[in-house]
């Protein structure tokens, strides 16, 4: 239950940064945009019923379209996303699987695992964004190409804070040892 | 209804995954111009094609009868035109009074009920019969060229020797003023016939037109049969081998027409006189 209600704290806490800070983080004339909200649903525990995955992700996305006037677009990937995120999880996992309630960290896991996981999220939300705005199929292409960026930056930024987040976890944790000796 | 719950219940996370990106779609369409009108070209041009598409079935139901009065029409058509070109003659020499070819001949349309097309001796059975008013020897149309002649006949059916029968011999003409010759079918190719018995003086060129010359009684002068398509000299003789493309296609017949003359029968009267 605690596993639960940090990863939804933390889900809150990166669409509220997405809102108010990362909002202004649109690079290249609109080629490289940073979706941080993306990495609240990095954090999400792994083996949930996956409807839930979904409605999660289309509740993201409500909220970023709400408050950035977006009008849908961030639903509609949001929901996308959600769809594809157990699936994603399950290409990642190791050949005995995930526990349920696992979730994904880069210190635990390793980097690699964590870098693939996020990039394959980031890269499916990034086109799912840019394809649909484009509105048709023969800007895919460029749909791709503002993707590829996209993912390329917020990725960065995603495994920065992971990275920064770990750290700081790491130098909080107590003192006291069951072994004082060592 | 079970079944459809059952199967609702079963893919319960797809349904939600539409209904959500159904909803994503509809506000994205309501506060984006440019999604808008996409989403309402996307409609016109769907509801476009299941309209063309359902035309289409509307007309495939009615093509039978349609290919029928088409047939018919066209038949009605070429008398028509017979009877025209019969006019045109009397009013262009007006000094002395002209027997035109097409006098007396009119078309009926058929039916092809069963045709071969894989024999050296092809046969055709047609739908029409004495009954219909065609007679042994009337000549038969395919889309405007010679097919084929009639040799046997019931009250409603006709059995007809098509240009793909090795029997009959045809005779034709290349170009309206060329020479004349024999047209046979060597039992191979059904696209094609081969011309005998023109002389090597006359010259003759791919492209070229084949016609009926009238002579058989069958067809009146100048119907198309196909076009010329290789000239083969014989060193053994003075005379030159033809190669043409058949107008009339063979794999695919299906509406033809017949026509006869009327005044056949004081032809053959005629010539049986000096028998």
């Amino acid at each position: 239950m605690r596993t639960i209600i940090n990863a939804l704290i933390l889900l809150t806490l990166a669409v509220i940064l997405q809102i108010a800070v990362f909002r202004f983080a649109i690079f290249s004339g609109g080629w490289a945009i940073v979706f941080f909200h993306l990495y609240g649903l990095t954090m999400l525990p792994v083996g949930w019923n996956k409807t839930s995955y979904l409605l999660i992700g289309a509740l993201t996305g409500i909220c970023i379209d709400l408050f950035m006037l977006a009008g849908g677009l961030h639903m509609a990937a949001g929901t996308l996303l959600g769809l594809a995120l157990p699936h994603i999880a399950s290409l990642v996992a190791p050949r005995e699987g995930f526990q349920k309630g696992h979730v994904i960290i880069g210190f635990k896991d390793g980097w690699t695992r964590y870098i693939i996981y996020s990039f394959l999220i980031t890269f499916v939300y990034s086109f799912s964004i840019f394809f649909i705005e484009s509105g048709q199929l023969g800007f895919a292409l460029e749909a791709l190409g503002k993707a590829a960026l996209s993912t390329g930056l917020t990725l960065a930024i995603l495994v920065l804070t992971h990275g920064l987040i770990g750290v700081a976890s790491k130098t909080k944790r107590s003192k006291v040892s069951a072994y004082p000796w060592s | 209804m079970r079944n459809l719950i059952n199967l609702i219940v079963k893919n319960h996370r797809m349904v939600v995954f539409v209904l959500l990106e159904i909803i994503a779609i509809s506000w994205l369409a309501s506060s984006h111009a440019m999604h808008k009108n996409r989403m309402a070209s996307m409609g016109i041009e769907m509801s476009d094609s299941w309209m063309y598409a359902l035309g289409r079935l509307e007309s495939f139901k009615t093509l039978d009868s349609t290919n029928s009065a088409l047939n018919t029409e066209l038949s009605k058509l070429r008398s028509e035109n017979l009877r025209l070109l019969e006019n045109a003659g009397i009013d262009c020499i007006e000094e002395f009074e002209y027997d035109s070819p097409y006098d007396n001949w009119y078309t009926i349309p058929a039916e092809v009920i069963y045709s071969t097309t894989h024999k050296k001796n092809n046969l055709i059975v047609v739908n029409k019969g004495l009954d219909d008013g065609i007679n042994i020897g009337a000549g038969m149309l395919d889309k405007g060229f010679v097919a084929g002649r009639v040799v046997e006949i019931t009250d409603d059916k006709a059995l007809v020797f098509p240009l793909t029968h090795r029997k009959p011999s045809w005779s034709v003409r290349i170009n309206s003023d060329g020479p004349e010759g024999v047209l046979t079918w060597d039992g191979e190719d059904l696209t094609k016939g081969t011309i005998r018995d023109v002389f090597k003086s006359a010259l003759i060129l791919p492209g070229n037109s084949v016609i009926t010359t009238g002579f058989q009684g069958v067809f009146p002068p100048g119907l198309e049969i196909g076009t010329v398509l290789k000239v083969k000299s014989d060193d053994d003789d003075n005379f030159q081998t033809i190669s043409i493309d058949l107008g009339a296609d063979f794999y695919s017949i299906r509406y033809v027409e017949f026509i006869q003359n009327s005044d056949n029968l004081s032809v053959d009267s005629l010539i049986k006189s000096i028998e």
